[in-house]
């Protein structure tokens, strides 16, 4: 499985380890993340930092993640870079989610 | 460095196959010092009309053909997606539909799916998309800037 999981107190933290969040990835994704929301974990972290390239269906599996916790929880993305920054500012999607440089950041919520 | 490259390749109407096509269309674009951040948007372009291909006309079904050409000039990139499955209806409604504005107050505005179009008709000069003779036909195409030399 490409993604990695690791508490830090309250939050945890999910690493995507492929380059790509595409559609072939999306689906998997969202599951991990479901599976943790269903477990009753609320705080995510989802670090980038690895991934390059990401399509409108991995913006979507983000997107269904936040809508899933329904207001009593939080997404918050690390590490987003080049083309992966450029899909949330051409989709608006940046207004739904903070983003900070690295993990550490998002951990603190400094630098949104 | 040649003036003018085509390319012309296919796959199977799988999702993990995308890639494939993304890394040769990337290829050609590097080779004509098409502008990096350039390069990444056409790359998400041609990723999203290939797995609509995918997804939507062949309704994820693997075992059918996906066929991809490039025409890459000094200036322009025209990139041509062929699929043999269902016909994409009201195209031309939705690539001309206004780009979706989430509301971070509205989560009935958080959209996971369906941005595809959206994202390729806003990126790419000229977008069509046609049908005829047993194929579906998505063509598209963008003026590019060109990297700036080193020195």
């Amino acid at each position: 499985m490409p993604f990695e999981n690791k508490a830090e107190g309250d939050w945890t933290v999910v690493k995507v380890t492929d380059m790509r969040l595409d559609a072939a990835q999306a689906e998997p994704f969202r599951k991990h993340v479901l599976t943790e929301i269903d477990a009753g974990q609320s705080q995510f972290v989802i670090d980038l930092e690895s991934v390059i390239f990401m399509d409108s269906s991995g913006l979507g599996a983000l997107v269904a993640c936040l809508k899933q916790l329904g207001g009593q929880g939080e997404v918050r993305l690390a590490g987003a870079g080049g083309a992966v920054k450029d899909l949330f500012e051409l989709t608006s999607m940046d207004k739904l989610f903070k983003m900070f440089d690295n993990v550490e950041a998002a951990l603190a919520g400094d630098g949104a | 460095m040649s003036s003018e490259y085509k390319l012309s390749m296919e796959i199977d109407s799988d999702l993990t196959q995308t890639a494939v096509v993304a890394m040769a269309m990337r290829g050609a674009c590097a080779l004509m010092s098409v502008d990096a951040s350039e390069i990444n948007r056409i790359e998400l372009c041609l990723v999203e009309i290939v797995n609509n291909a995918i997804e939507h006309a062949y309704g994820n079904e693997k075992g059918h053909p996906v066929r991809v050409s490039l025409l890459l000039t000094d200036s322009k990139l025209t990139l041509e997606i062929q699929d043999q499955g269902k016909t994409f209806t009201n195209a031309e409604e939705k690539l001309n539909a206004p780009p979706p504005e989430p509301d971070p107050n509205d989560p009935s505005t958080w959209l996971s799916s369906g941005q595809g179009v959206s994202i390729v008709s806003r990126m790419m000069d000229d977008v069509s998309y046609d049908s005829g003779e047993g194929w579906n036909v998505m063509t598209m195409s963008r003026i590019f800037k060109k990297s700036e030399p080193d020195n």
